[in-house]
């Protein structure tokens, strides 16, 4: 996975701009617009060294955070079972997708959709962004949402979107933002099917100053959607009656026989 | 062919990288539960003919045939967990990159209670292609190009 890292860059997100002549407010303004159509994965390169490419250094975590993932990691790493670790039930981890400042991660595709007046983000595994173009500006404070409440606008060929309202209890503690936080994204085209992220991640509760992060995606012309749910019916490495790890070798029933 | 292990070095470099890659993936839906289950210091590799392959998330498995050992001319099943489907499909592979029939060669980190199977490093077919899996108790060296 390409992510570059960084911290305390300005975000540069700027204003709405006048709604009555914005790019992608009218069908005739989105023919203007660059060429975000199609499927969007986020680059993995993985090389020889079988460790993800690209600098990581850490976010800026506050020190009380810092603490409890590293000691999250440190249980984790000893086999202790995550959801005895966050007192949460496995369904937990199978509920829909939550934007934390991401659209994909680490291996959702995902897709713009245009319309007047509203750009929509999907992503492979469910989750649905509705970005408004125009309206009103964004509240001071909005409802937890699992996509969060957000704003968009163009600056040149550069899409830039305010998310607030962003989900504080996401049940995977090194995504969680906190409460309060504030996502601006900075959407640009950098090559004819590779795309650039920039997100300025302002988490007061997580972050001891603003977090910025630049992912690249690569378009995936030949990307076929496999509409699914992240945790199917039939997880054989959790039971659901019981919470427990397991793996569950009962052979499909529609196993063929073996080679003669 | 029997389950071999291989060299020690290979061994600690994988370690070393599955560790970087399950805190890396904490934070993603593939860390749904720990892969304490495998004994990752371990790398397997068994021969056989792919039983069947359930293309669904989580977790993609791999069922297959290998020879028997102690009943010649008999066939024991192994199960293999990999990554999940958009990780796999990241990685290269897709719903028919092995099919039932196919032969393949399975390398893997074994299950601890010693049955047969492990979670999946990689899968190479007769005509040499690799696909492999980044999650999990170890990582492989490589992997595919993304598509």
């Amino acid at each position: 996975m390409l992510v570059l890292f960084s911290a305390g860059l300005p975000a540069g997100a700027g204003s709405p701009a006048d709604t009555a002549t914005s790019p992608g407010t009218s069908w005739d303004s989105i023919k203007e617009l660059p060429d975000f159509g199609g499927w969007w994965g986020v680059i993995l390169d993985v090389g020889t060294s079988g460790k993800p490419a690209g600098k990581r250094p850490s976010p800026p975590l506050k020190p009380e955070v810092l603490a409890r993932r590293q000691q999250i990691r440190a249980r984790i790493g000893a086999g202790v079972d995550p959801t005895e670790i966050l007192g949460k039930r496995p369904v937990v981890f199978c509920g829909p997708r939550v934007f934390t400042g991401s659209n994909g991660s680490f291996d959702d595709d995902f897709e713009f959709l245009f319309t007047p007046g509203r750009v929509t983000i999907t992503s492979e595994l469910g989750l649905i962004r509705r970005i408004p173009l125009d309206g009103p500006p964004l509240p001071a404070q909005a409802p937890e949402t699992n996509a969060g409440t957000s704003r968009g606008h163009w600056e040149g060929r550069t899409l830039v979107i305010e998310t607030i309202g962003i989900r504080h209890d996401y049940p995977y503690p090194e995504q969680s933002l906190g409460r309060n936080a504030r996502v601006v994204e900075r959407i640009s085209l950098k090559a004819r099917d590779l795309l650039q992220i920039v997100a300025r991640i302002t988490a007061p509760d997580v972050y001891i100053r603003p977090f910025v992060s630049t992912t690249l995606y690569r378009r995936e012309r030949a990307h076929v959607l496999e509409e699914r749910d992240f945790c199917g019916e039939h997880d054989r490495s959790v039971d659901d009656a019981t919470g427990h790890e397991r793996f569950d070798m009962t052979p499909p029933r529609d196993l063929p026989p073996p080679p003669r | 062919m029997n389950p071999r292990e291989v060299g020690w070095k290979r061994i600690v470099r994988r370690k070393l990288a599955g560790l970087v890659l399950l805190l890396t993936a904490i934070g993603t839906a593939q860390a749904h539960h720990t892969y304490a289950m495998f004994d990752g210091s371990k790398s397997l590799t068994v021969h056989g003919t792919i039983a069947k392959v359930e293309w669904s998330n989580p977790h993609v498995f791999v069922w297959m045939y290998v020879l028997s050992q102690a009943t010649p001319g008999k066939y024991d099943l192994y199960a293999f967990e990999s990554g999940s489907v958009g990780e796999l499909t990241h990685l290269g592979w897709s719903s028919t990159a092995l099919k039932a029939g196919d032969k393949a060669t399975i390398e893997y980190h074994p299950l601890r209670d010693g049955r047969r199977g492990g979670h999946l490093t990689t899968a190479t077919t007769p005509d040499g292609r690799v696909l492999r899996c980044l999650s999990g108790p170890g990582a492989p060296p490589g992997s595919a190009p993304p598509k």
